[in-house]
């Protein structure tokens, strides 16, 4: 059976975009659009509503070999451990991070934003502790990086996936404009 | 002859305390614990935090702390919306009775808190709630009164055990009297403290009378009974036991004063009873798992807080040990509750889990016997033993009243239904509020297991803005400097600081540690001295400012600030410590010589008091005594280098060769390089010395740069590459060292006013001769350095006062 797809990384790290890229190239996608677009997402979420009960019910990753699902960070440690995946990790500056989601929130967090970042880093360790501990293959995508060179970016996620595609024309989907909440400091 | 077969009686006494036990001993009111201790070993039994006796009796029961066994707290949900108290389905590992039953040994479990329902094992397994009287909130008439599902293994005892029960209406008055002998004169509906005692005296008769049964009437090799009773009398009335505290009732003071020590008499007598069933090659092992305060350090009031009366707890609590082949009439030192299980197994021949966090206690044998280990009992797949039923088939009715017993004695708080809220909404909030706290345990037993991010992580989490909990709030501050994440811990000051949760003293305490940790001295001496003027005898703020001034080396200071403490609590083995470190930095070694002694000799297990004692007995010149020191430090922490490096030197001094080659290869085992760093203020002494030594034929690195200005400490190869005698290394990089090195410091000492003028008449320099704003900068740098090498244990430091000192035989010996 094909590797499931696991687009994983802390929310607001474009974890959405990479399910568009992978929309584009023709990946199936597990996901049943109960969360629409908004103005924070306009291409939509591409989520699951299954993956929010991961932690009693993982059952629905039985049978998504060869699908792409979006499972935000930390929630993949409570994958099957016995099932193939392939991991994309999203990564992206933190602050950067928390400054995207008190504006997707409209609140103002700043007053606890060390609380917030340090526990962003424990749901990235251990995430990564356990794709090192089940090696589970991953590549880690830089927010950044994809936005500035989406080519070389997607040509190793390409690469890494295995996938039948063209990275320039998946980069068609990157789109700068949405890259409006980059810490200009 | 056959070797005879070891049997064991371990009983468990909750919250027994040495202090007590010392005091009504040396009375000749304890003759029964008085003769197990005159055939056998004692000593201290260090909890664990956080000090809570389902937590303390599992972790004493398995050898881990509570973040491996599961148990957490008082109460744990049902699985069914509400709460339950704690069962032994929390349990993750295998406890002793499994061990056992594994290896075919007989077990008697009476009464262990928690160990309902009961396991199937090899024995017989009475659990806490079989002498439980009550259905839901009501007492249940002794006509009516059933033993509770699941209580009893094997089954079939229960009918035979049902008349070893006493209820609270069966204890009569004269029973009590011993207690309060004024007792006639009370009302009792008035007064409903006698019923208390009652019923505390019921339920530790029944556990008594189920533990001499199965002494005498079954096959066993390990006898075990728990009496919490203990634990109940102290919280109800260590507040009446004399010296009268201060703002107490008198009238009440004389009509409670006796019922502790009434306690201690009455388990001394059943102890008595039990050893009275045993012969004497049947070993017997007497515990607590913490002690009370029962003097001037009872608490003045308990905090409003879930399982708030535990701070009247005290860290230690006892353990007695005799039987054959075990040493008489010695003290045994470092031990904790998580030593037991490890000891039982050894005791029985029997390998330790290498997943264990406790050691056996080989001090007590007179031949220490030849340890065994295996990776975990856990994954050993014999039979165990099994719950006896399953979980959430205990019956809800003895469930409710047991957490009754909890709320009677406050552990934890009732169901509170607020205005506007109905009993669903308010249980709801209610067994949310149990995970909460429970989680909240877990990671304090993180914490006190050195897994400092595993208890931020969980604190993050719980931890709730709009309903602050100060305890939450100061473990995150705690975590956040013990793992450097100071701008995490400054945002929580910042909260604090603007709502009203704690008193100033701690918030400056809390400010200190940030402060230190960010190698700000004048900073953090600020908040403690302004902390210290508001609350004198805070012993929290008076620790923290002595370890600063002994940092700072503020050697007289921290004499004062310690002796306060001793003062106030004459048995704080820390207090001695830094005194006797403060003496050891003037050179009064046989001041500290007394210190450190007193120190360990209040808390053994030290290792870095240790440490000092042997340096001071050296420096004292009495090298065998201080090489039985450092061989101390070497067991207690086999992977710090400094004492194998000592006992190398000692070994040397005292031309012993083959101890020179033992401790010349323990010392490449553990080091990885070591590297001679010189270091101190830019002047004229520092430039004498470097000189000096350069002309005596040592290379030294960087000699030339005494400002550093070609030196980049940024690069992370830059110490490796170095082939030199000795490394020069500026005062302002000394903190960026590499750790993976172990460092000899040799710290040239020199007034910064005087490196000032140096500087100054240096070509460079020569604007102004007395310059205050470099004499600010570099006193701002002395005193980061100096706190940053207060607080590395791995780093050998000699103050060099006088160039000339460089050609002396010790700092010779110190650079070779």
């Amino acid at each position: 059976m094909s590797d499931i797809i696991v687009v994983t990384g802390l929310p607001r790290s474009g974890t959405s975009l990479m399910m568009q890229v992978l929309n584009k190239a023709k990946v199936p996608i597990l996901q049943d659009g109960v969360r629409e677009s908004d103005i924070s997402n306009p291409q939509g979420y591409f989520e699951l509503e299954d993956v929010k009960n991961i932690v009693a019910d993982n059952s629905f990753l039985d049978n998504a070999g060869g699908n792409a699902v979006k499972i935000v960070a930390p929630l993949p440690i409570y994958m099957k451990p016995s099932l193939k995946y392939k991991m994309v990790f999203m990564r992206r500056d933190l602050e950067e991070i928390l400054q995207s989601q008190e504006k997707m929130l409209l609140k103002d967090q700043t007053s606890e934003r060390e609380k917030f970042r340090t526990i962003y880093e424990f749901h990235l360790k251990k995430t990564y502790r356990f794709f090192a501990e089940n090696n589970i293959p991953f590549i880690d995508v830089n927010y950044n990086e994809l936005m500035a060179k989406p080519i070389t970016t997607l040509t190793a996620v390409v690469e890494f996936l295995g996938l039948d595609a063209d990275a320039e024309d998946l980069s068609e989907v990157v789109n700068p404009e949405l890259y409006r909440n980059r810490n200009e400091g | 002859m056959a070797k005879k077969k070891r049997k064991v009686l371990l009983v468990g006494w909750d919250a027994a305390d040495w202090k007590m036990i010392d005091k009504l001993m040396a009375d000749g009111q304890l003759p029964a614990i008085k003769s197990v201790i005159d055939r056998g070993v004692r000593g201290r039994l260090a909890t664990l935090d956080p000090p809570l006796s389902p937590m303390l009796w599992t972790s004493m029961a398995t050898g881990v702390r509570p973040y491996k066994h599961g148990v957490l707290g008082f109460v744990e949900s049902d699985g069914k919306g509400g709460v339950r108290p704690i069962s032994s389905n929390g349990r993750k590992v295998d406890a002793f009775w499994n061990m056992f039953t594994k290896e075919g040994l007989k077990s008697n479990v009476v009464a262990w808190w928690p160990s309902n329902p009961v396991e199937n094992i090899n024995g017989v397994m009475v659990s806490n709630q079989f002498h439980q009287e009550k259905m839901g909130k009501n007492i249940v008439e002794i006509d009516k009164w059933t033993v509770p599902k699941g209580s009893v293994h094997p089954e079939h005892l229960a009918e035979e055990m049902i008349d070893l029960r006493l209820h609270p209406y069966e204890i009569p008055g004269n029973l009590v009297m011993p207690f309060v002998p004024r007792a006639v004169e009370l009302d009792k509906k008035q007064d409903k403290r006698l019923n208390v005692i009652a019923k505390f005296i019921a339920h530790s008769s029944t556990v008594h009378a189920v533990a001499t049964e199965l002494v005498d009437t079954t096959d066993w090799d390990i006898t075990a009974v728990y009496h919490d009773a203990l634990d109940h009398f102290c919280h109800g009335f260590m507040k009446f036991h004399p010296p009268q505290m201060e703002g107490l009732d008198s009238d009440q003071y004389d009509l409670y004063q006796h019922v502790v020590t009434g306690a201690y008499i009455w388990h001394d007598m059943m102890l008595g009873r039990l050893l009275n069933q045993i012969d004497e090659d049947t070993t017997v092992i007497i515990c607590s798992d913490h002690g009370f305060h029962s003097d001037h350090l009872r608490p003045k009031y308990v905090p409003d807080v879930p399982s708030g009366p535990a701070i009247e707890h005290a860290p230690y609590g006892v353990f007695v040990a005799a039987g054959p082949g075990i040493k008489k009439g010695e003290k045994i030192h470092g031990a904790s509750i998580l030593d037991i299980t490890p000891t039982l197994l050894s005791l029985f021949d029997l390998p330790i889990g290498r997943d264990m966090d406790g050691k056996p206690l080989v001090g007590i044998y007179e031949n220490a016997p030849e340890i065994k280990y295996i990776d975990s009992w856990s994954t050993d797949l014999r039979f165990g033993g099994e719950l006896v039923l399953k979980d959430g088939e205990t019956s809800e009715a003895t469930n409710e009243a047991a957490l009754q017993q909890l709320i009677d004695l406050g552990y934890i708080n009732d169901v509170e239904v607020k205005e506007g809220q109905d009993i669903e909404e308010a249980s709801k909030e209610y067994l949310l509020n149990v995970i909460r706290e429970n989680n909240f345990y877990l990671a304090k037993s993180y914490a006190a297991g050195g897994k400092f991010d595993e208890c931020l992580e969980i604190l993050l989490e719980i931890e709730n803005r709009d309903k602050p909990d100060f305890r939450h709030l100061i473990e995150i501050i705690n975590c956040s400097v013990r793992t450097r994440r100071y701008a995490l811990a400054q945002e929580y000051l910042v909260f604090i600081r603007s709502k009203d949760l704690f008193a100033a003293n701690f918030i400056g305490l809390l400010e200190a540690k940030v402060h230190i940790g960010l190698n700000n001295p004048a900073e953090a001496l600020k908040a403690l001295e302004e902390a210290g003027e508001n609350f004198p005898d805070a012993p929290d703020v008076l620790l923290e400012l002595g370890r600063l001034l002994n940092i700072l080396r503020q050697s007289e200071r921290a004499k004062t600030v310690y002796a306060k403490i001793i003062n106030i609590d004459p048995d704080n083995p820390y207090g001695h410590l830094g005194y006797g470190l403060a003496a050891m930095n003037l050179e009064d070694y046989e001041t500290a010589l007394e210190y450190f002694l007193n120190s360990v000799d209040r808390f053994y297990h030290q290792p870095i008091a240790h440490l000092y004692l042997g340096e001071t007995l050296a420096l004292m010149k009495e090298y065998e005594m201080a090489k039985r020191s450092f061989e101390v430090v070497v067991t207690m922490s086999p992977s710090l280098p400094k004492p194998y490096r000592w006992l190398y030197d000692l070994a040397e001094l005292t031309e012993n060769e083959e101890e020179v080659e033992k401790y010349k290869n323990m010392l490449k085992n553990v080091i990885e390089g070591e590297r001679i760093v010189i270091t101190g203020l830019p002047g004229k002494k520092l430039s004498d010395t470097l000189a000096l030594l350069s002309g005596s034929g040592k290379s030294i690195f960087g000699k030339d740069d005494l400002l550093g200005e070609e030196i980049d400490v940024m690069r992370k190869d830059w110490m490796d590459q170095i082939d030199a005698d000795l490394v020069y290394v500026p005062l302002g990089q000394v903190g960026s060292i590499p750790s993976r090195f172990n460092y000899r410091i040799l710290f040239v000492n020199e007034s910064i006013e005087d490196v000032s003028i140096y500087l100054n008449e240096l070509d460079n320099l020569r604007s102004k001769t007395f310059n205050l704003e470099l004499i600010k900068a570099l006193r701002e740098q002395l005193g980061v350095v100096q706190i940053w090498m207060g607080q590395q244990p791995n780093l050998d430091l000699l103050y060099l006062d006088r160039a000339e000192d460089a050609e002396s035989e010790l700092v010779q010996t110190f650079i070779s």
